[in-house]
């Protein structure tokens, strides 16, 4: 690998292997799909829904330092805006994930803006995040717009062109190019002008400002685009799972998975994310065959190994490979 | 090139810099003394855009950048460097200057060669692919200066960037300000290591208690009674000349 | 370029995580159900002319203003205290002098989740228990530390009396549900426009290292 090119991301050899891994999940997309197995198309659509969360979650945080504990009002708000443009206003579903993104960036525009002009950091910011996610739950909750408590059901449509499939197989592909834009996008930060920024804002503000980065912006865009990811990925999830409701839409549950991937895989690396997302929905298989059904258990396993990881493995799964290399 | 006017900035009750007028004559290697708590890092912070003065103005290049934000004095071509080094720690030390870099190249490949080159010209080549963080304290000095280089600026603001440094590393530094400013770079220095005060610049100023107290050559401030008294207490130049003996500060 | 490594986000994020365990341990258990905590003084009760106060909520009042009384005197007369206070204004000096940092912050943090715990021990008897129940308290516990300041007993004290009341009369004018928001925005608001709140003081690494020269 020459220096130039990638300075200090994954090592040639372990390269490989994740090459393998990542051909080997691709692989399995198009055999589920055929082999119409329900559980596993089910399985494989929530990892990459999961995976594209936690990419999403990985581009403020991981590279851009910003913790978030409240990533979900972004999510929310991208599946409440196609859920309530399809029950309310009848609108075609695949017409409503521009929306959805939009607006979502936009919510993201707006936190960011409000957080990153007032120079809220760490704590902080992690606090307002969530505040804002506890707030559009509430409102979400009680505003009759948008169902209130009960949430709102999206009319069932059986044809590829209502964004709905017959085979559920199509959801599969939908989510695959999602969470492909969003690793793609991650990739290219990595190698770019705006990524060494963003990185440069993370490790030390001031000295980047002092080197001519326009650390607001930089610090903006990253959260927009992490919103509009987050949002789509609201939108994919209402289209199919036919409904949304507030605890879902901004609850703690996809703030702690979108941030959960990225920590257990690795932050501010590229298939961090990734890794981190399919080891964690591994883990939630075994428990779920072990302990049931019982709601709250997937989250008490979560919060137990984002324990287990701050105290022993910050640096994540990719942090291991990382190890190994410069050992070997 | 740098001109600042007039400048002030109390922090509480604190006047920390007291109406402070200096002038940075293009091409050269100007220096600022003073004794600590003088307000010299504070006074870079205004120049810089870090820190916004109560009253006064500062024009770079004939045009007036007071309160500017630094990102944007940057672009204008004035890149200062922090006393206490902050590199990017958990990036390599061709990454950190590619930041620098990168204000003028594009392209990602083009930036960390151009780091490459910078990297040359301090003495940092053989350690492009160390963490920032494993680097000593020379190490990080010159890490500083090489990332404030990458911008390629006008006007080079070292603050204290020979600090900590052994006269082993001071005599290999030396050279290689003065060879910045000789490719066209004007430099203004905080220091406190006279050899290099004395060796390295043309111009110098003196700031004590926040206010500017003599500006001339170095050899004729260090003799100016004010500045002996402002480093040696009252009457210390009294005291000096009656015994006799020169004078070093 | 590398990945980051968790640095100060640890204590926050294994924080967060605590409370999604205990949360969801609690939720597995009880299936969701709520719990009513009997008490005893339950139907005691202060008349004041026409007011009517139920001794629950006076022993609150009692409890709290005790703990916070012993709380300021712990902080400034013991030497705990004083360690705690130091930690939080200078670490490298705190070490310098002696101070045992990372076991100062356990301390602190006990302290802090003691107390939380005891004032979740105080409200049992007014709301029904669920294990989402900590959810309502987050914004308002918000709102009190920013507005009474980082690092200051009297602010946690009077920012917390400052929301309580301006809560019980919004929630009269006020849908109950969106009083939340109102919490909420008290929070915004004063992180806003005076950051170090009533009565606090900012800690020296919120505002970062000054140079000397």
């Amino acid at each position: 690998m020459s220096a130039a090119a990638s300075a200090g991301s994954i090592p040639s050899r372990n390269r490989t292997v994740l090459l393998l891994v990542g051909g080997l999940a691709l692989a399995l997309v198009p055999l589920a799909a055929l082999a119409g197995d329900r559980f596993w198309l089910n399985i494989l659509v929530y990892t990459y829904l999961f995976a594209g969360l936690s990419v999403a979650w990985n581009i403020i945080a991981g590279f851009g330092g910003q913790f978030s504990f409240g990533h979900a009002v972004f999510f929310g708000t991208g599946a409440y805006a196609a859920a309530v443009l399809q029950a309310r206003f009848g609108w075609n579903a695949w017409a409503t994930l521009p929306v959805a993104l939009a607006l979502g960036a936009a919510v993201g525009a707006f936190i960011g803006a409000l957080s990153f002009r007032y120079g809220l950091r760490g704590s902080y910011f992690a606090l307002v995040t969530l505040a804002f996610a506890e707030v559009f739950r509430i409102l979400a909750n009680s505003v009759k717009f948008t169902g209130g408590g009960v949430g709102l059901l999206i009319p069932l449509k059986s044809s590829a062109l209502d964004f709905q499939f017959q085979g559920k197989a199509g959801f599969l592909y939908v989510i695959l190019v999602l969470t492909l834009a969003g690793f793609l996008l991650s990739w290219w930060l990595e190698r770019s002008r705006y990524g060494a920024w963003l990185t440069a804002v993370r490790d030390n503000e001031d000295s980047a400002a002092a080197l001519g980065v326009d650390v607001f912006r930089v610090k903006l865009q990253a959260i927009v685009i992490s919103a509009g990811l987050m949002a789509a990925g609201g939108a994919f999830y209402v289209q199919y799972f036919h409904y949304i409701d507030p605890h879902i839409a901004y609850g703690p549950a996809v703030s702690v998975e979108a941030l959960l991937g990225p920590i257990v895989g690795g932050l501010g690396t590229v298939f961090g994310p990734l890794l981190g997302a399919a080891a964690l929905k591994l883990l939630g298989e075994l428990t779920r065959n072990l302990m049931g059904d019982a709601p709250g258990v997937s989250l008490m396993i979560y919060g137990a190994v984002l324990i287990a990881m701050v105290t022993f493995l910050p640096r994540g799964i990719a942090g291991l490979f990382r190890r190994f290399a410069r050992a070997a | 090139m740098l001109e600042a006017r007039h400048v002030s900035i109390s922090f509480g009750g604190l006047k920390a810099v007291d109406d402070a007028s200096l002038a940075v004559p293009a091409g050269s290697i100007t220096s600022l003394i003073g004794p600590n708590g003088a307000g010299k890092s504070t006074l870079f912070g205004i120049l810089s855009g870090f820190l916004e003065p109560d009253a006064g103005s500062v024009s770079f290049l004939g045009q007036d950048v007071t309160g500017l934000a630094p990102h944007r004095i940057c672009r204008l071509g004035m890149t200062r460097t922090f006393q206490l080094a902050q590199p990017f720690a958990g990036q390599t030390v061709r990454e950190n200057i590619a930041v620098g870099s990168h204000l003028h190249q594009a392209q990602r490949k083009a930036a960390l060669a151009h780091a490459e080159s910078i990297a040359l010209r301090v003495g940092l080549s053989g350690q492009l692919d160390k963490p920032a963080r494993d680097l000593t304290i020379a190490g990080r000095k010159r890490l500083e200066l090489a990332r404030a280089l990458a911008t390629e600026p006008k006007l080079l603001l070292l603050d204290e960037v020979l600090a900590g440094l052994n006269p082993q590393e001071v005599s290999e530094m030396s050279p290689v300000i003065r060879s910045i400013r000789d490719s066209g770079v004007t430099v203004l220095m905080i220091e406190h290591v006279m050899q290099a005060v004395m060796n390295l610049s043309e111009h110098t100023g003196v700031l004590n208690n926040g206010q500017l107290i003599a500006e001339g050559k170095p050899a004729d401030v260090t003799r100016d009674p004010r500045v002996i008294e402002a480093y040696l207490g009252r009457g210390a130049a009294e005291r000096l000349r009656t015994s006799g003996n020169e004078a070093h500060a | 370029m590398p990945g980051f490594e968790l640095g100060k986000e640890l204590l926050d994020l294994a924080t967060f995580a605590l409370l999604t365990i205990l949360q969801n341990v609690v939720l597995v258990l009880t299936r969701g159900e709520g719990h009513n905590v009997p008490t005893t003084v339950g139907s005691l009760g202060l008349e004041l002319g026409e007011i009517r106060i139920p001794a629950t909520r006076l022993i609150i009042l009692i409890a709290v203003t005790a703990i916070a009384v012993l709380l300021h005197l712990f902080l400034h007369r013991t030497l705990i205290g004083k360690s705690i206070r130091a930690v939080t204004q200078d670490r490298q000096a705190a070490r310098l002098v002696g101070i045992n940092v990372e076991r100062t912050f356990m301390v602190t943090f006990g302290i802090g989740a003691a107390l939380a715990g005891l004032a979740g021990a105080l409200i049992a008897p007014i709301y029904t228990l669920s294990p989402g129940i900590g959810g309502n308290f987050i914004l308002a516990a918000f709102a009190v530390v920013v507005l009474g300041g980082l690092g200051s007993v009297a602010g946690a004290y009077f920012g917390g009396m400052i929301v309580g009341i301006v809560e019980a009369f919004a929630g009269y004018y006020i849908d109950p549900e969106l009083k939340q928001a109102i919490w909420f925005l008290i929070f915004l608001a004063v992180l806003i426009v005076r950051p170090t709140g009533l009565f606090g003081q900012v800690g020296a690494e919120e505002v970062g290292f000054r140079e000397q020269s």
